[in-house]
Order: C-alpha cells, then sequence, then structure tokens
C-alpha cells in the first residue's frame, strides 16, 4: 500500500512568536535558521556534545509530523534522535526516538498531538550536528493518488558538449540540473479543495515546501520544493475538481 | 577529488565562488573596549556608537551560484562576466580586467552580523539594502572570484580574479557588483604637485634641514626641486610650528646640486628614477622602477606581487635594521636588487662573498643611489629573519636578471601624471609586460622566447581547439619595417618630438621595404623617455623590429575547459590546418596568448599573437666578463675576471675568439682558477680578422664571440637560431651581428 502525497508547510517552529533556543550554536549558524525555508541557512552546534533543540510555542500546537531536512547526523556519529513534548517545559513526554543510518531526510508522522513545548534532542556525536530545516506541524495529504505519469525521479539537465576540429569530444559541462516533478489530480472534491489546499496556497506560496510523495515505503523520499509558477487552477469537471502542480527544486 | 580531477573529468559543473572583504569592528559591542550602549552597532565605522576604540578588521561575506551550496555561503549569484585583462598586441601594454556579478537580493538574514556574540536582529529590510546601507565605504575593499566545481570542497577552488570593488548597484530584486583588477590603484597620481606657496621659508645650505611652507603638500620622503633646478633629498618630515613652517629632516643636496637655495623660492616634489652622482646620469635595473611604481606610487600590497624561489636561504639569522644579509649562495642574486624575505622587500646595494649587502658597496661598484627604505622596501615592514627563511625574487627582479641584466634606465618627472601612464612608458621601451594574472599576482613578462627546458603547452586541432571557433587575423597595423627611437631627453618630462631628445636610432629592415615586399617603410616610432644609452636603444629596436617586421598573425579560437590552464602571457605552440606553410602543411608556429574570457558552454576564448620568438634575435646575454689586468697591444697572455653573472669557464672553447673593444683576439689554450674566480687566455693572436692590436684598460669588457664559445654556451645560447642556425657558422667571428648582441 503507497501512501497519498503529502506537503509539509505548516511547521510550528516558524510561526510568529516562536522562542527557539539550542544547546549551543555556532555563531554564523543560530538555531533560528532551523525554520527557515532557506536551504542554504543552517543551525550548526558550537560543539559536538549532547545537543538538544527547544521550542516554546507560546501556546499549545498541534503536530502529526516530524521532518528534519539536510542534516548531517550520520557523518556527525550521531546514533539517535529523540523528539519531546511538554506543556510546562519542565515535565517530558517522549514522542518518538529515530535510530540513525544515514544523512537522508527524516520523516516520522504520528497521531495528532498537542503541546505548547518541543524538545528534540540528539545524542552526542564526533563534529557539531547540522540542521538545514527541523519540521513539526500538521501537512497537507492529498485525498488521492497523482493520475498517471506521474514519475518522482523526474529531473532536468542540461549538459553542453564541445567537440574538437576533428571531431573529437573535448568534454562537456552541466549547465543546469533541476528535480522537476508534475503532480495532477482529477478527483478532488470541493470541501478539500477549500478547507486544505486554498488555505495552504494562500498561506504559504511562494514559499519552498517539504514534499514526500509515499512517507509509507519511501520515507527518506523528502524533497524541498517549490511551485515552478505559483498560479492556481482548480477547474470543475463537472463535480470532482482538478488540479496540476509543477513542482521544482534543487536535485 | 582535486580541482584538477574535476577540470579533467568528461562532465563537470562549474561553480563560482565569490568573497566580499567588508569592514567590520574586532570588538564586541559593549565589551571593552568598546563602550557603545543601547541599540548594538552594525559593528561598521558609519554604524560605530564609539569610534575612538572603532578597530578595523573585515567579515568576508561568500556567495555561490544561485543552484549550489557550500557551507557558510549564501547562493545568490545569478551571473558572472568580466572584461578580461588583455594584452595590447600593438603596444604591449596590459589592459586592466573588470568583473561585473549580479547577485539576488533575498530577505535579511536573522541576525545581522553573523559570527558577533551579540548583533541586531532583522527586523526589516532586505539582505542586499542593508548590507549597502550599513557600509557606505565599500569602494576599494576586497572582493575575490574564485571557480570550482560541484562537489569539489571550498579550499580547493581555485583563485581567478582578486581586485577592488567599484561599485555596487541596486537594481529590480538584486545588485551588480563591479571589481577592477588591483592595477587599477595605479590611476594615482605618481606624486603630488605642490602650490606656488609651497617654498623654502629660509635659505638651505645644504644641512639637514630643509624649512619650508605648505610642506603637507610635500611627500613625507622624497626629492624636492628649487626654483632654479637644485635638487634636494630627505627622508622625513615635520610640522607645522607656530608661523606654519614645516621642516624636511635629514635633508642634503642631491644629483650634484651645491650651493644655497634663497628664502622664498619655490620647491616642487620631482619623480626621478637615477643615480645619485654628480647631475642625473645613471639609472636603474627596470625591477626597482616598476617595483616603486607598483607598490610605492600606486600603493599596492607587496603581497600581490608574483615572487621567485631564488632557491637560496639566509644563512643565519638577522635583525631589523641589519645590513648585511648571509645568504646560502649569493651567485643566485644580481649585483644589486630586490628580494623578499618572509614579507619584507629588501633593497640590497652590493654583493660581498656570500652577503648581500646594503651599506657600503660591497664587491661593485658604489651605488650612490637614495631611498628611503632599503629595509622595509616598497612599504614593507622592516623585521628580523631567521636562518633557514627562503629568499624570493620579485618576478620583474627575475625577468631582468634573465633578459635585462645591465640594461639601465632613468627619467625624471616634474609634474604629476598617473602612475599607470608612467608604467605605460617603461614597458613600452622596456618590452616588459606588466598584468595581474589569474592568481591574482602582478606579474612581469619580457617578451623573450622561452627559456631552454621551459614547457609550452602545444594545441592542436584534434585534442584542444574547439571545431569552428579558429581564425586567423593577418592584422597589417602590426607590421613595421623600421624603428626610430628617439632616447637621451634633454630635459625632465620631455615632449612626444624629436627636438626633445638628444640621440635617435633608426633600425631599418631593408629586405622588407625593398618593392620586392612592401615597397614602402612602415616605421614605428619609440620617444624614449626612460632611455638615455644606445645599448638600450638598440634593444628595443632590433627585439621590436624582428617581432613586427613580417607583420604579426593572431589566432582567435575556443578551448574547452580541460585547457583552463593556457594563462594570459602564456607562449604555447599551436599546429592547425587553418594555418599552413608554403608546402601546405601544417606549420607548428608559436603564439602568446594576450586574452582569455569565458564563453558559454564553458569554453574559453583565446586571443594570441604570433610571436617569431622562435627566430634568431638579439639577445641580452649574461655580463661580459672584463679584463683582470690591462694588457698592451703585444701581450700573449689575458687575464678574465669572471663572476656569478658573467659567462662562465665552461662557456668559452678550450681555444677560441674573443673581442675587446675593436679588437678582436684568438687564443690558444685557457686555464680557469676557480678560487679567484679568474680565467686566463693564453697564445693570444692579436688583431686577428682585419682588427688592430691595441692596448686596454683593466676593467673593459670582453665580449665573448660565437666562434669563441664552447658548445655548452651554444648550445646554451644559440637554442634561438633557426634551422638554418643563421648565427657565425662560418666561424669567422667577421661581423658581430652574425654572433652574439651582448649588452
Amino acid at each position: 500500500m503507497n501512501a497519498k502525497p503529502i506537503i509539509l508547510w505548516d511547521n510550528l517552529l516558524a510561526k510568529q512568536g516562536v522562542i527557539l533556543s539550542a544547546t549551543s550554536s555556532h555563531p554564523d549558524h543560530p538555531v533560528q535558521y532551523i525554520a527557515d525555508w532557506r536551504e542554504y541557512l543552517s543551525w550548526q552546534a558550537g560543539s559536538a556534545s549532547i545537543q538538544s533543540i527547544e521550542a516554546d510555542l507560546g501556546s499549545e500546537g498541534s503536530a502529526k509530523a516530524l521532518a528534519i531536512y539536510k542534516h548531517n547526523f550520520h557523518s556527525a556519529g550521531i546514533s539517535s534522535i529523540t523528539l519531546y513534548g511538554s506543556d510546562n517545559g519542565a515535565d517530558w513526554i517522549e514522542i518518538l526516538s529515530h535510530q540513525i543510518e544515514t544523512d537522508a531526510p527524516i520523516l516520522k508522522i504520528f497521531n495528532q498531538i498537542f503541546y505548547r513545548y518541543f524538545k528534540l534532542t540528539l545524542a552526542q556525536g564526533s563534529i557539531p550536528v547540522e540542521i538545514g530545516i527541523l519540521f513539526i506541524g500538521e501537512y497537507l495529504e492529498f485525498p488521492c493518488w497523482p493520475s498517471s505519469g506521474f514519475d518522482p525521479d523526474q529531473k532536468e539537465q542540461v549538459i553542453e558538449k564541445a567537440f574538437s576540429e576533428q571531431g573529437f569530444v573535448l568534454g562537456a559541462i552541466e549547465r543546469y540540473s533541476r528535480r522537476k516533478i508534475q503532480l495532477s489530480f482529477s478527483h478532488l472534491t470541493d470541501l478539500w479543495v477549500r478547507d486544505y489546499f486554498i488555505p495552504f496556497w494562500e498561506s504559504h506560496i511562494p514559499k519552498p515546501f517539504l514534499f514526500a510523495w509515499d512517507y509509507i515505503n519511501h520515507s527518506s523520499e523528502v524533497y524541498l520544493l517549490e511551485v515552478s509558477e505559483p498560479r492556481v487552477s482548480l477547474p470543475y469537471s463537472p463535480v470532482f475538481r482538478s488540479l496540476r502542480l509543477e513542482l521544482e527544486g534543487r536535485v | 577529488m582535486s580541482f584538477e580531477n574535476f577540470q579533467n573529468s568528461l562532465v563537470r559543473k562549474p561553480v563560482w565562488l565569490i568573497k566580499i572583504h567588508l569592514d567590520q569592528c574586532s570588538h564586541t559591542f559593549g565589551v571593552s573596549p568598546c563602550t557603545g550602549t543601547g541599540t548594538p552597532c552594525y559593528y561598521t565605522y558609519s554604524t560605530c556608537k564609539d569610534r575612538p576604540n572603532y578597530e578595523k578588521a573585515e567579515y568576508i561575506w561568500k556567495f555561490t551560484s544561485r543552484d549550489h551550496q557550500i557551507s557558510g555561503s549564501l547562493p545568490l549569484v545569478e551571473k558572472v562576466s568580466y572584461i578580461p585583462i588583455e594584452i595590447d598586441a600593438k603596444y604591449n601594454l596590459a589592459r586592466r580586467g573588470e568583473m561585473i556579478i549580479e547577485m539576488a537580493d533575498d530577505h535579511p538574514l536573522y541576525y545581522s552580523n553573523p559570527g558577533k556574540s551579540i548583533s541586531n536582529k532583522e527586523l526589516s529590510g532586505s539582505f542586499w539594502k542593508n548590507v549597502i546601507a550599513r557600509n557606505p565605504n565599500y569602494y576599494h575593499r576586497l572582493a575575490e572570484v574564485y571557480l570550482g566545481f560541484a562537489g569539489l570542497e571550498e579550499p580547493e577552488f581555485r583563485l581567478f580574479f582578486r581586485g577592488l570593488i567599484e561599485k555596487i548597484e541596486y537594481k529590480e530584486f538584486g545588485i551588480t557588483l563591479s571589481v577592477k583588477d588591483l592595477l587599477k590603484n595605479l590611476d594615482k597620481l605618481s606624486h603630488p604637485k605642490a602650490s606656488d606657496n609651497c617654498k623654502l621659508s629660509q635659505d638651505y645650505t645644504g644641512g639637514a634641514n630643509v624649512k619650508v611652507y605648505k610642506g603637507n603638500e610635500l611627500l613625507d620622503w622624497g626629492i624636492i626641486k628649487s626654483e632654479g633646478g637644485k635638487y634636494i633629498k630627505y627622508s622625513g618630515k615635520s610640522g607645522p610650528d607656530a608661523n606654519g613652517i614645516w621642516t624636511l629632516q635629514n635633508a642634503s643636496f642631491c644629483f650634484g646640486s651645491s650651493g644655497t637655495v634663497q628664502q622664498g623660492k619655490m620647491v616642487k616634489q620631482v619623480l626621478v628614477y637615477a643615480r645619485d652622482n654628480s647631475g642625473i646620469s645613471d639609472g636603474f635595473s627596470i625591477d626597482w622602477i616598476l617595483l616603486d611604481l607598483i607598490c610605492e606610487r600606486g600603493r599596492i600590497s607587496a603581497d600581490y606581487l608574483e615572487m621567485i624561489d631564488s632557491g637560496a636561504t639566509l644563512s643565519s639569522s638577522i635583525d631589523a635594521d641589519d645590513e648585511a644579509l648571509p645568504v646560502s649562495d649569493a651567485s643566485l642574486f644580481p649585483d644589486q636588487g630586490v628580494i623578499k624575505i618572509d614579507n619584507e622587500l629588501i633593497i640590497y646595494k652590493g654583493k660581498n662573498g656570500n652577503n648581500l649587502v646594503i651599506s657600503g658597496t660591497g664587491s661593485g661598484a658604489p651605488v650612490p643611489m637614495f631611498y628611503c627604505h632599503f629595509r622595509g622596501a616598497f612599504r614593507t615592514t622592516a623585521v628580523g629573519h631567521n636562518a633557514g627563511a627562503k629568499i624570493y625574487l620579485p618576478r620583474i627582479t627575475y625577468e631582468a636578471m634573465n633578459w635585462l641584466l645591465g640594461a639601465r634606465f632613468r627619467a625624471e618627472f616634474e609634474d604629476p601624471k598617473k602612475t599607470q601612464e608612467i608604467l605605460n612608458q617603461i614597458c613600452e621601451q622596456a618590452l616588459v609586460q606588466c598584468w595581474q594574472n589569474e592568481s591574482s599576482q602582478i606579474t612581469f613578462l619580457a617578451i623573450t622566447p622561452p627559456r631552454p627546458g621551459e614547457a609550452i603547452k602545444e594545441l592542436n586541432d584534434r585534442e584542444n581547439l574547439v571545431e569552428r571557433t579558429v581564425s586567423v587575423l593577418d592584422d597589417r597595423e602590426l607590421q613595421s619595417s623600421r624603428v626610430i627611437v628617439y632616447y637621451k631627453p634633454l630635459e625632465a618630462d620631455p615632449e612626444p618630438k624629436p627636438g626633445s631628445y638628444q640621440s635617435a636610432l633608426v633600425e631599418v629592415e631593408e629586405d622588407i621595404e625593398n618593392e620586392n615586399w612592401l615597397g614602402e617603410g612602415k616605421p614605428k616610432v619609440f620617444f624614449a623617455n626612460w632611455i638615455y644609452q644606445a645599448t638600450e636603444a638598440t634593444a628595443l629596436a632590433s627585439r621590436y623590429l624582428m617581432r613586427y617586421k613580417q607583420g604579426a598573425r593572431q589566432l582567435k579560437f575556443h578551448l574547452e575547459l580541460k585547457d583552463l590552464d593556457l594563462e594570459v602571457g602564456d607562449l604555447f605552440w599551436v599546429k592547425t590546418g587553418k594555418i599552413l606553410n608554403e608546402r601546405g602543411e601544417e606549420s607548428r608556429l608559436l603564439f602568446q596568448a594576450l586574452r582569455k574570457q569565458f564563453r558559454s558552454g564553458g569554453r574559453i576564448e583565446i586571443q594570441a599573437l604570433e610571436t617569431k620568438l622562435d627566430l634568431r634575435y638579439a639577445y641580452i646575454g649574461p655580463e661580459n666578463p672584463v679584463l683582470n689586468e690591462g694588457v698592451s697591444s703585444l701581450a700573449t697572455t689575458i687575464k678574465l675576471t669572471l663572476t656569478a653573472n658573467t659567462y662562465q669557464n665552461d662557456d668559452f672553447a678550450n681555444s677560441g675568439q674573443i673581442q675587446i673593444e675593436d679588437e678582436k683576439i684568438s687564443y690558444e689554450s685557457k686555464s680557469y682558477n676557480s678560487q679567484t674566480g679568474i680565467l686566463t687566455l693564453s697564445g693570444c693572436v692579436r688583431g686577428i680578422l682585419g682588427t688592430t692590436p691595441l692596448p686596454h684598460n683593466a676593467g673593459v669588457d670582453a665580449r665573448l664571440l660565437y666562434c669563441g664559445a664552447s658548445q655548452i654556451a651554444r648550445d646554451k645560447y644559440a637554442w634561438n637560431s633557426d634551422g638554418q642556425n643563421l648565427l657565425d657558422d662560418d666561424g669567422d667571428g667577421r661581423n658581430e651581428l652574425e654572433g652574439y648582441y651582448i649588452y
């Protein structure tokens, strides 16, 4: 059984007024960067010792997913991470724990929880740990699978070759390489569109988001994508509504 | 993987990395010694709240191509384009490069000053708008452009261009950053122009102090010239006193001036490149002059000069004020010159055994030259150095030692000029090229053939030249059949007209001018304000004519990224079906790359000039040995003094011919004493080949003729002859133009 595609966009840690703190931070890489959708800004611990990142949301928030994108946990020698929740910032309840095996993105889906405080602890490593994006929150799940033709591995690459006067290949350079994912859905209910999709679109686009096309069987295939041309079109045909999205991001 | 591994891969993705060095205070806001309070500053001088304690340091912002990430860099670079550094084919002068970098704007970072423990949080604005607002003094700060590949670690990126920020223009959603190469500093004036109010406040009669009004208009050290033309040198300045009078310290008359300069006489700063003899007579080696122009006048840091490892080291440690430098092998250095130890440039005046000496005269002739700093020269700092420290030669000293040994140049400038203009003059007249290379070092090249054994890249149609990009331009404008050199100027700042010069030299290539070829003369005229001797004038004329008498073809073509290492200034062989000889075969021709520009698709466009330097040409070789003692016209034994800079014992055949002044002499045998450096030629027959036996004084030059040279010397110095060996192969030594042309 495949999971349906999800979009992780409503990050509790990126909301206004959230207070983020970390055990230590490199001066050039403050902890606030974990909630910044810019992939090139990342948090880096100030040392290789045990680290924890805490978030005080100010009020209770709801979460169903943890995603960690662009990290170096495995390279840094970290064996495990644990996510906790708390209502008072003192008594912590373990939400999940995860053993680290690679530097691939981490996506964990769980039953809805409500806490004001969240804490992610990272075991001791050998070098300072880095995190690009830390997502804790709810996600937008499409109610159906994409139409046929969906390809999660689609990339666009432009390569230019040079030949010598005598016709031999001298070399080639890659001019351009992007992940391109085309999604189309043809049986979306008007209710789902109005209650879930349009709020996402109006609140978040054109900012990037995390996209997982099958979190059950391919949970590490989480991509940071953005809509190629932020233009929404959801025509009726005749009862259901259809949607075409072209997403792109770094390879 | 190294840069070279990626470069030589079949497929790779080039990535630009830009580094911008902006000022940032080294202190932390509110932490001693900073006494700032309230809202933190932005660590720039313009936003500083405690300027007395502001201490300038820098923060290096890093940016990469938009779809590439390197830790600590912002991927905002959208486009990198540039006006390439180029050597002008006609004048051999370098045209400066300029990088133009377009970057996107973005939201500000979380903190305004990354790396600072106390920093403002960014609440509004955009990244670039905020940076520009906080750094109004970005002008002439350093920027660097590195080239690398996707997957390459940052330390492996290769510096491609280093320059000074000219301007940052904010455009819609981004900026355009203009960076000009370091030689832009040569736009500075060579020396200040003093006003008519810069006058002596009391008579000067040769004492240590010169009293002047408006001394602030003069340099801290240098040479002034009074109304009436008297020269005074000084090396310090203080003032003004209560009466507005300045004191120029450590002063004395120079260039033969004496007597009294009366109170009220105007003085002006002048720039004189000449030895402090009785008058302005003898000049300097070109390296001294170019280093002064670049480092003193242009204020370009000596850190950016290309250096060559001399192979010698300090044999014992020295202090910051020592004036004798013990080196492991003094023969590796010219008699006078410039060296670099650690970060210090040092001018030495002579050699004494294995010491390079600053005070005294060493073993050579006296060196009456004025310069304020011999230690810590050219705006470096004099410090102590440890035994074993490597000794480097500035590239220009190295070039001068190899190709312009003994050549001297002098000039006087009363009116200030752009330093670049002065540099262009001497480069053109000495046939030296100066530009900023791809390692962003200022380099120099005498226009000469490849050195023996020098590795020269070879390009061909099969492996290098990109299809449909090769074109050949035969620019007739570059042809000259005769060269006229007006030299020995009669005055400072001579006008470019024959009447301003005492001497003229004309070299004509009659074979080109006759009716079977051009049928006319195509003259090239030099008004050589730096040249005062016939030898340098002859060298200029003959070398220029050799290169341009038949015109010079220019070749333009594209290379693939794998051939990135071919740089501007490099000599290279090319063999292409686009250039055939009279038999219809591809010729192997020597070119010099004059221009290099990146084109789309990772291609590099090269524009090159055929050098003609594989043919015979006038050669500036080692110095001539001198007569160790005077000889009569009947003497049959002649003793020559050999030094590290002259032809060596091995260069003399066991029996051969030499020339002393106008007399040619053959010898039957030779013996050499390595302790004294004296070569004794015995069995001499005087006045051979139609010349007359004459007496000669000790110290005059003895010229080694080709027919007197050993095979070692012929192999070493005759490599620039062509296949037919146009040198003096009949061995009669009758015509020195057939042998060496030795300066």
